[in-house]
This record gives C-alpha cells, sequence and structure tokens, in this order.
C-alpha cells in the first residue's frame, strides 16, 4: 500500500491496541469459565461467579469503549488534531482506573456487577472499602474518558463550525463545506457520550453522599440515571465503531461515502433517540411513568431506521458489485456490520414492552448484547486495529491463516451467542451462578453449548492475536 | 405457539435474511462492475425506508393494547402483597397469620389477583413461571416503591417465583412457589 | 406566618418525642392489608352511627387524633386536609372519619382541635368519638398504638391514614405528612382502580424521582426531574463553550 505521512498517533495507538486486545483475552476466559460454571462442570468455584461476571461485564464495556475510541482517534488525524497529551493522559488514567477496579473486585470481591445497580453496592458481603474503591476506579475512568471526549470536540471545533461538524448545511440543501461523514458521527457520538459520563459522574456523587452523610437515595432516580449512563457507553461505541468503517471502508472498496443530506440526518436524529431508548431498560418498572414507557419503545423502534437505511444499507451498497479487496481486515468489518444488524433484531423485538415481559433479564438480553458486540463491534474494531498494523509496519494484506480464523470466530461466536438466545426463549435467567431449580432445568445444557462455541471463539481469538502481535511487532520496530 | 416461542422464530427468519443478504452482497463482488454506482441504490433504499417505517409503526400501535401496566380497572379478587427480600420473597396471603397454621394457602384459578410487590432491601424482581417452566408475567421490586401486578391464572398446577435481578451473592437461589388451583 | 412558625415548632417536638422514645419500627402495611375492619359504633355528637354505614356506599378515610395533643396531630391534620383539598371528592369519591383515640375526649374538644388544626366545616369530614372497647378493637384491626408519655396528658402515637373499602383495608399511608399524590392513588385503589405503583413513605430521600400532580396527572419538575436535565445542561454548556466561545472566529 502507499505509505501515508505518519500518523502522529502511531505509538499510542499501538499500546490502545496491544492492551485491548490482551484484555480481550483475559475477560474472554472470564466469560469462559462463567459459563462452564453454569453447566455445572465446576462445582467449588461457584463464589466466584459474580466477581467473575463484574469483572467480565465492567471490563469489557471499558475496553470496547476505549478501542472505538482509540480507533477513532486513530482515523481522526486525517481531519483534524487532538491533543496528543490527552492521548497519554487518558490511557494511562484509564489504565490506573482498570487496576483500581480489579483491586476492588479481585482482592475486595466486590460482586455488584457491570452497573452495581442502588443500593446493591452498600449491601453486598463485599467489605465497604471495595465498594468505594470500585466506585473509586469508576471515578477516574470518568474523568479520564471525560477529558478525553472534550479534547475530541475542542479538535473539532477547532476546524469545524458546529453546525458544519453536523452536517446541517446539506439538511438544508448545500454540498459547501464539506464535512467527512466520520466527523458528523463522531461529533454526534462524542457530543451523546457527554450526557453519559455527566450521568456517571452525578450518579458517583450520590454514592459518595450516601456515604458520607444520613441521605439515602431514590432507588428509581439511580436506576434511571444507571441505565442512562450504561445504555448510552455501550452504544456509543457501536456507533464509534461504525464510524471508524464509514472511513475505513472506502480504502478497500474503492467507492467513497459521501455525506449527504440522508446520512446527516439520520446521524442527527440517532443522537437525539439514543438519549431516550435506554427507558427500555426499566419497562418492568410500574413506578417509572407510562408515557416513558411509551417513549422507550418508540425510541428504540425508530433509532432502528437510520441504523438500517443508512448504514447497514450503506454498507452493502458500497460493496455491491464493487472491486472490495477481501482480506481480514474488509471481512472482519464487512461481516461486523451484519452482526450489529442481527444483535440489532435481537435488541428491537426485546424492546417491545409486551415481549419484555417474557425476556426481561432472561439469558436473551446478553444474548442480544454479545451479539451486536462479539459479532459486531468486536469484529469491526479487530479488524481495524489488524488495518492499522499493516499500515503502521507497511507490510502486505495477505494473510494466509485468515480464512481459518474467520470461519472458527463465526462458527464460534454465532454458536455461543445462540444457545444464549435458545436459552433466553426457554426462559432461563441471566446472572444466575447455576441453574438449580426444576423450572430453568434447560438452563445447563445451553451452559454446555455455549461452551462449547465458546472455545472454538476463544480459540479464534487466539489465532487472531498469534497474527496480530506478529505485525504489532513488526510495527513497533517500524517506529523505533 | 407459546410466545417466546414465536419471537425466537422470529428472529431467527428475519437474521437469516439479514445473512442471505449479506452472502449475496459479498458474492456479487466475485463480478465486480465499475460501472455500478451506489447512487442507483437510492431508489431502493427509499422503498426500504418507507417498508421499515411502516412496519415498525404497525407494530408500534399493534404491540401497544398489550402493555402489562394499561390492564381494565376490573377490581381484583383477591390482593396478595409480597415482599422480596435478601434472598426470599415472603407472599402474604390474605387470611393466613404468619405463624401459618390452617390449611395450605392457594391460588384461585382463573381470578384477578393483584400482586402489591416492593423489596425491604435491594432491587428484586419477581417473575411468575408457569409449571411448565415458561415466564408468564414480571415485575420488578423496588425498595421504596410497591409495584402492582394483575395477574390471572387460567390452568392450575405449581407456579414458581424467581428472581430476576441479580440481588446479590445468593440471587440464583431466591425462589418461592404458588400453588394455583 | 404564625401557624406557619407553630407547625414546625410542634413538627420538632414531636420528633424530638419521637426520638426520645426511639422510634418504632414504622407499619407494615401489609400484615394488615384485606383484613376486616370491625363494625365499631361512633358518636358524632349530634348521632351514634355504626362505622359500616360510612364505607357502604363510597370507601373511607380514617385519621387518628386526640384533642390534647401538642404534638404531630395538628400539623399532621393540616396536611391531610391540604391534601383532601388538593384532590377533592370528599363525600362524593369518599368518607373521611377523624376519630379520637383519647377515651377522655369529647366531641366538642375534638371537633375545636380540628378547626383549630385548619380543618373548616364545610369540608365534611365526620369528626366522632367511639367508647374503649371499640376503640380496642378498631385501632388493633388497624395497627394502630398509642402510650402515655411519663404522668404527662401527653400520648405517644404513629400517624396513619387507613383507607377502607367494603369492610377491608386496603392501603394504609403512613408517613409524618400527607402528600396529596398517596391519598390519590389510595383513593384510587380503594376504589378499585388499577394503581401501577406508589412509593413508600420514606425519609431521608435525598431527591425524588417523579411526583405527579394529582390533580392533572403531569409528571411534576421536582428536584429528581431537574438531575435528567443535568446532562443536557451540561452538553451544551460544553458545546457553547468550544464552539461559540472559544473558537469564535472557525470557518
Ligand atoms: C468472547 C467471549 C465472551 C464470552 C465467552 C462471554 C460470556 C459471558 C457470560 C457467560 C456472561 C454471563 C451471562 C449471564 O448469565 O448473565 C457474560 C456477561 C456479560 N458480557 Fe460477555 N462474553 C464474551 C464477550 C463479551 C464481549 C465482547 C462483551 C462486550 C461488551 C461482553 C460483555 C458482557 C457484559 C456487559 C455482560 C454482563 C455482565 C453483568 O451482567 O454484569 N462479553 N458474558
Ligand atoms: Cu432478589
Ligand atoms: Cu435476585
Amino acid at each position: 500500500m502507499e505509505t501515508k505521512s505518519k500518523n502522529i498517533f502511531s505509538s499510542i495507538t499501538l499500546w490502545w491496541m496491544l492492551t485491548v486486545i490482551i484484555l480481550f483475552i483475559v475477560l474472554a476466559f472470564l466469560g469462559l469459565f462463567m459459563r462452564t460454571e453454569q453447566a455445572n462442570l465446576l462445582p467449588g468455584l461457584q463464589e466466584y461467579f459474580y466477581s467473575a461476571m463484574t469483572l467480565h461485564g465492567i471490563g469489557m464495556a471499558g475496553i470496547w469503549y476505549v478501542g472505538s475510541m482509540a480507533g477513532v482517534i486513530y482515523v481522526s488525524a486525517k481531519y483534524i488534531s487532538p491533543s496528543k497529551k490527552v492521548q497519554n493522559f487518558s490511557y494511562i488514567t484509564s489504565v490506573l482506573g482498570i487496576v483500581v477496579i480489579l483491586i476492588s473486585v479481585v482482592i475486595g470481591k466486590f460482586a455488584a456487577g457491570w452497573y452495581f445497580l442502588y443500593p446493591l453496592p452498600f449491601k453486598g458481603t463485599w467489605p465497604m472499602w471495595s465498594t468505594v474503591a470500585f466506585l473509586l476506579g469508576i471515578t477516574i475512568l470518568g474523568v479520564s474518558w471525560l477529558v478525553w471526549n472534550f479534547d475530541y470536540l475542542r479538535a473539532v471545533s477547532e476546524k469545524y463550525k458546529l453546525h458544519h461538524a453536523l452536517g446541517w448545511q446539506y439538511i438544508s440543501g448545500k454540498e459547501e463545506p464539506v464535512t467527512p461523514p466520520f466527523i458528523t458521527i463522531t461529533t454526534t457520538s462524542v457530543i451523546a457520550c457527554f450526557a453519559a459520563l455527566i450521568s456517571a459522574v452525578i450518579l458517583i456523587i450520590f454514592y459518595f453522599t450516601e456515604i458520607g452523610t444520613e441521605k439515602m437515595n431514590d432507588a428509581l432516580l439511580m436506576k434511571n440515571l444507571t441505565f442512562f449512563f450504561g445504555h448510552l457507553i455501550v452504544n456509543l461505541s457501536m456507533y464509534l465503531g461504525v464510524g471508524i468503517v464509514y472511513d475505513v471502508f472506502p480504502e478497500y472498496t474503492g467507492r467513497y461515502w459521501k455525506n449527504n443530506r440522508a446520512v446527516s440526518i439520520a446521524w442527527n436524529f440517532v443522537l437525539l433517540l439514543v438519549l431516550f431508548a435506554y427507558f427500555h431498560h426499566l419497562y418492568m418498572d410500574f413506578a417509572q411513568p407510562v408515557w416513558m414507557q411509551y417513549a422507550g419503545q418508540i425510541a428504540s423502534y425508530t433509532s432502528s431506521i437510520p441504523a438500517a437505511i443508512m448504514s447497514i444499507f450503506g454498507t452493502l451498497a458500497i460493496v455491491y458489485k464493487s472491486n472490495i479487496k477481501w482480506n481480514l481486515s474488509s471481512s472482519f468489518m464487512f461481516l461486523g456490520i451484519m452482526g450489529w444488524a442481527i444483535g440489532g433484531i435481537g435488541a428491537v423485538i426485546d424492546s417491545t414492552v409486551a415481549v419484555n415481559t417474557v425476556f426481561h433479564n432472561t439469558l436473551w438480553v446478553p444474548a442480544h448484547f454479545h451479539t451486536y458486540m462479539i459479532a459486531g463491534l468486536v469484529m469491526i474494531i479487530m479488524g481495524y486495529f489488524f488495518h492499522v498494523v499493516l499500515e503502521i509496519s507497511e507490510s502486505n494484506r495477505n494473510e494466509r491463516t485468515s480464512q481459518i480464523i474467520l470461519g472458527l470466530y463465526l462458527i464460534g461466536g454465532y454458536g455461543f451467542v445462540m444457545a444464549f438466545y435458545m436459552a433466553g426463549a426457554d426462559s432461563i435467567p441471566r446472572r444466575y451462578s447455576s441453574y438449580g431449580w426444576d423450572v430453568i432445568s434447560k438452563g445447563p445444557f445451553w451452559a454446555e453449548m455455549g461452551l462449547f462455541f465458546g472455545l472454538l471463539l476463544f480459540l479464534a481469538i487466539l489465532l487472531y492475536f498469534i497474527v496480530f502481535f506478529n505485525k504489532w511487532k513488526k510495527a513497533y520496530h517500524t517506529l523505533q | 405457539m407459546q410466545s417466546q416461542k414465536l419471537y425466537l422464530t422470529i428472529f431467527l427468519l428475519i437474521g437469516l435474511l439479514i445473512v442471505l443478504t449479506f452472502r449475496y452482497i459479498s458474492r456479487s463482488t466475485k463480478n465486480p462492475n465499475p460501472e455500478w454506482v451506489v447512487k442507483k441504490a437510492y431508489k431502493f433504499r427509499g422503498i426500504l425506508f418507507y417498508v421499515q417505517m411502516i412496519v415498525l409503526f404497525v407494530l408500534l400501535f399493534f404491540t401497544f393494547s398489550m402493555l402489562p401496566y394499561s390492564k381494565s380497572n376490573e377490581t381484583p379478587n383477591l390482593v396478595i402483597p409480597v415482599d422480596a427480600m435478601m434472598f426470599s420473597f415472603d407472599i402474604k396471603y390474605p387470611g393466613t397469620d404468619s405463624a401459618g397454621t390452617g390449611q395450605k394457602p392457594y391460588i384461585p384459578v382463573n381470578q384477578l389477583i393483584e400482586f402489591r410487590v416492593s423489596s425491604k432491601d435491594v432491587n428484586h424482581d419477581f417473575a411468575i413461571y408457569s409449571p411448565k417452566g415458561d415466564i408468564i408475567a414480571q415485575v420488578q421490586a423496588m425498595p421504596g416503591y410497591v409495584n402492582v401486578l394483575r395477574v390471572k391464572f387460567t390452568e392450575p398446577g405449581v407456579y414458581s417465583a424467581l428472581c430476576l435481578e441479580y440481588c446479590g451473592m445468593a440471587h440464583q437461589i431466591m425462589k418461592t412457589e404458588m400453588e394455583v388451583k | 406566618m404564625i401557624t406557619g412558625f407553630t407547625v414546625i415548632l410542634m413538627g420538632g417536638v414531636s420528633f424530638c418525642y419521637s426520638q426520645a422514645n426511639g422510634t418504632p419500627p414504622p407499619l407494615d402495611e401489609d400484615l394488615f392489608l384485606y383484613k376486616p375492619v370491625p363494625d365499631i359504633l361512633i358518636d358524632t355528637g349530634k348521632t351514634k352511627i355504626q362505622l359500616s354505614s360510612l364505607w357502604q356506599e363510597r370507601p373511607l378515610l380514617l385519621a387518628y387524633v386526640y384533642a390534647e395533643c401538642k404534638g404531630r396531630c395538628s400539623p399532621y391534620l393540616l396536611s391531610f386536609s391540604n391534601a383532601v383539598n388538593t384532590i377533592g371528592g370528599v363525600n362524593r369519591d369518599y368518607n373521611v372519619l377523624i376519630l379520637s383515640f383519647d377515651t377522655t375526649d369529647n366531641i366538642s374538644r375534638v371537633r375545636a382541635f380540628c378547626r383549630m388544626a385548619g380543618i373548616d366545616r364545610n369540608q365534611k369530614f365526620i369528626i366522632g368519638t367511639t367508647n374503649a372497647v371499640d376503640l380496642k378493637k378498631i385501632t388493633n384491626a388497624t395497627g394502630f398504638w398509642y402510650k402515655q408519655i411519663g404522668n404527662s396528658n401527653q400520648l405517644d402515637h404513629p400517624v396513619q391514614i387507613t383507607g377502607i373499602a367494603n369492610g377491608q383495608i386496603r392501603r394504609i399511608i403512613t408517613g409524618d405528612e400527607v402528600a396529596a399524590q398517596r391519598l390519590n392513588e389510595a383513593v384510587q385503589i380503594l376504589s378499585g382502580y388499577f394503581v401501577r405503583s406508589y412509593p413508600m413513605s420514606s425519609k431521608n430521600i435525598l431527591f425524588r424521582c417523579f411526583e405527579t400532580d394529582p390533580e392533572t396527572g403531569a409528571v411534576k419538575i421536582t428536584a429528581g426531574a431537574m438531575i435528567f436535565f443535568v446532562p443536557a445542561m451540561g452538553i451544551l454548556v460544553i458545546i457553547f463553550y468550544l464552539f461559540y466561545f472559544k473558537n469564535k472566529k472557525t470557518v
């Protein structure tokens, strides 16, 4: 490939990528451990289940958020100039936050789940210090990411006016000035990200108020804040990933994704809708005003329209009869969009209040989000990371093992999530360390299936790592 | 067909459609056609947009009539307070005292039952499983709030209630049974 | 002004009382739901009526007071009567009975006490006393208690509104104040309407999430609801700062 002028974020991106992939392997291992536990194959380690679940959940949500964000920064260097210092700061503080959370979970046995629903952190079997440490870890991550997002928006603002960054000139029918869709997508996502992080900060403040005073918090208010933050951060990771695809995919297809009226409308619309979709986490809380439940279903349904019409359809259109070069990166990204679509269907079905009555907090929930994570965002980011190491190390793009990795990954990944879907349809609850009751006696069977396919998936991830790490070392030396 | 299986089938069908579409598109790159430009797909995209809008809005309209909160104002035949706590449910059948003397309480079949569900400590969830093991209704049990769930049991048998909101280290053992006859 | 001050003072006094005596655990409503209420005899001064006559046509809200109370009774009555005024419908949707739980009270003193606490004549509340035996029956059935404080003529007691329909307890509202919204929900529950959810009385909450206006049913903008606007405001501030303040000149 043609050598580009060196991207100033090459070095920090290399570190981000390596950290994310290594943590991914560790966390995926914890995931397998959970499935093993649920299949009753490891009696005796039961008590570690919920700690593993907490660490796996917060870890995965965290690394794929930073994975996408780091990817976005690397791409963005083409258009804007985020601060290098801030990148280093975010990297170091993120790692610090992770370490603090690790201490809380591993030594302090903190196990309130990744979104630590109030008031469980105060009522568990773990010591108070581990709750404080966990909240502290979250605070560090929150601050770190706030700074990161702020800097990104600053960099955008130095180059674009707000309405241009958001692509409003296209909405009003003009073609000038040109804003790449990448900028529009990431700007809307980063703005929404602020909302998520600010609500996380409020949440943490409330927790610390309760620790410091006699005051109690309203469980409903806390739950709203929790899911506003949790839902947003996970969804925005996906949008950031999609933004990357918009920008990188054309390099493979030779066709370009132009910003136009439809693209701009779609992404501005998404920014608005994604703020209200979180209501669907509270359908079974009858204390929530009914209009919010309606709004939740409407927002969840309609937010699928821009995704399907613009991003998914757009990907298909850009590939159709193109001269695309298929390799590990492009296949992963293309199939990642497919996984996003399929997971999205699972999500839309469950965001129907009437369906949620029977699917709420069953394994259907991990089923759909693991689909758009494992088969969606993770594929996109893994594909993209590979693209980046190739680019930095200036190697050629052909990789003989890629067929095997891809095949294993698909079979393992889809088999793994299928076991979740089937279990969900059998009313098997999520977040159970074991399925001991008669009414949920199909649970262990689906856990075994999940474990089997999960192992294939794990193998694929390991193979990917070997191939990736090879190129990574090369890239590292190129930079020296 | 039992509702969970119906939703699963819908999911699998749409999923299959997506897979086939992606397959078709990736196959098409075997015979690249540089003449083809993305703009040609715009018309199709427009159609797709309207189709999706219509399907979703029909579904919205249809499913909004099935909300668990908009039950009629029928007076329930029986009101049963339920307190969730780590790690059990306290079902307070009317007419029984806490000593639990007398015959075992049960729930009458085909009558409107109102559960007033609350929690004494953290968030729990009161999910009712049919004897066959399917969830038929559920509601969150939130500390500080009483959530009202109305259910009509149409078949006799032993129903279970499990906790479906993670509530701590013994969340998976939180269960109770209710006899319907 | 003066009334407000006395109310606060009395509230303070009652608070101290309850502190001094070690607050007993709040009533567990669940233990009383759907339990029958004894059909006692009420003396309203002019006539003696059966309690059942008050729940025959419509549900009944029952509050306890005693005339000598220097503590929580009067602020409580005031908040109750305000709540009733807000939701309206006395004698149409429900009856209200204020019952004295001090058997030495005579009806005119109780009346006078109610007037002083802010209940006026045209509110159509029924005010009554009853005999010792009946009092014991009704307080036991509704989970109410009282005891003398030292040698004074003051009684220590909780405050509660008991909602009765068809002779059974359907809802008991506890808490130091009666919020109109709670009362409204109670009346709906008593009338057999489906109420999806209601908060339990709890003190010490930092911010409440949602309160709905009992008249319009709309969600009121409380401190709790305001919190949802904070992230939005935060975004606006940041955007404004970056795009319009810091980088005014960009093209
Ligand atoms: C790679 C293989 C993976 C395996 C084997 C795996 C396995 C699991 C298992 C068994 C659970 C517990 C399910 C339950 O019973 O509730 C779980 C939960 C979860 N997983 Fe994964 N997972 C994987 C990948 C991912 C990825 C890529 C993400 C990305 C975001 C992710 C995020 C989560 C989250 C957020 C939870 C919920 C934790 C909680 O309930 O607190 N997982 N995973
Ligand atoms: Cu529970
Ligand atoms: Cu539980």
